[in-house]
């Protein structure tokens, strides 16, 4: 009885050692800086840079600006922060994450909106808002005058499943 | 002498098992190219994109351009991250001088390094690829932190960043 027992444990040891090889790499983190960000139908004039992201120049407002936002499928959703500063009192950031399906059509829509001196806003896509063979967007309106700054993006890997 | 024998396949299994979840995470190379570099308090048409990545256009004054340079933090017990930046000479004695920014996800200033691309000499054959490798400690080098890159870039079309490849 107790060399069934251990030869069970054996068994299914080695089965799930075998399930365990082959399964795909867990998806990475991707940080990246927000000055890779572009105008968005605005003239590039506009915006100003520096190594810590993007912001709007001094009388620029409702200044627009488009990130490519990378991430690496793993079959499942997507969860993201968004990071930066309004610099003063009554400066606010409004951002849309858009997840593209790989024909072009919008598989979900999220909204943002912080008036927080420093944000870390955290969204999260569920896996039927995001297409493998899609990509993902960030449209923000920045905070007008220089108010503020749109630091980064990052995208987070699926928790690990359990088996 | 049966049960002994299954015991050890036991044993070996589950070691087996439990070394491959402990196993550490291979580290994620993440290659940019630099033309999503983006002029930096210069006037837009001082600075160009081609195929061999982002510098000044021809009667272009030496500009200052910044780049995103990406990157994949692993989780548990990172070490220092390593980044190859490389460039194309285009003119005898051209070099860029760059400095590479590692801040917080709150904006908080971890670290940066300094370093220049340029030909072993002057005299060195061009247009010819150089890179240098620079690395942060892991103490400049928050799990959460944004990297980015600032970079002169001199007159004349005569030198272009090329590439970042960022390892951590």
């Amino acid at each position: 009885m107790t060399a069934r027992l251990i030869s069970l444990l054996g068994t299914a040891c080695a089965l799930v050692l075998c399930a365990s090889t082959p399964s795909p790499v867990p998806a990475a983190q991707l940080n990246i800086t927000a000055n890779e960000c572009q105008p968005f139908f605005e003239p590039p004039e506009n915006f100003g840079r520096s190594e810590k992201g993007i912001f709007t120049q001094p009388g620029v407002v409702n200044g627009e600006v488009v990130c490519s936002v990378p991430r690496i499928p793993d079959g499942g959703g997507a969860n993201f922060y968004i990071d930066g500063d309004n610099f003063v009192a009554g400066a606010y950031i409004d951002c849309v994450l858009i997840s593209w399906g790989e024909n072009l059509h919008t598989l979900a829509q999220l909204s943002i909106h912080s008036t927080d001196p420093h944000y870390d806003v955290f969204v999260s896509l569920a896996p039927a808002q995001v297409d493998s063979r899609g990509f993902i967007t960030l449209n923000c309106l920045l905070p007008n005058y220089q108010q503020g700054i749109l630091r980064g993006i990052t995208t987070l890997p699926q928790p690990p499943v359990l088996l | 002498m049966q049960i002994r024998h299954i015991r050890l396949w036991a044993l070996i299994g589950a070691l087996a098992l439990s070394a491959s979840f402990v196993a550490p995470a291979q580290a994620d190379s993440i290659n940019a190219a630099a033309t999503e570099c983006q002029p930096l308090s210069v006037p837009q048409h001082n600075v160009v994109h081609s195929w061999v990545g982002t510098g000044t256009d021809v009667n272009a004054p030496a500009s200052v351009i910044s780049c995103a340079v990406p990157r994949s933090p692993l989780s548990g017990a990172p070490g220092q991250g390593t980044f190859e930046v490389s460039a194309w000479i285009v003119t005898a004695g051209a070099s860029i001088s760059c400095t590479l920014y590692s801040y917080d996800y709150t904006g908080l200033f971890l670290g940066s390094v300094s370093f220049t691309l340029a030909t072993a000499t002057p005299t060195t054959q061009t247009p010819t690829m150089v890179s240098q490798q620079v690395s942060l400690p892991v103490t400049q080098l928050g799990y959460w932190a944004y990297t980015s890159m600032s970079c002169i870039v001199p007159a004349n079309d005569s030198a272009f960043v090329t590439y970042v490849v960022s390892t951590l």
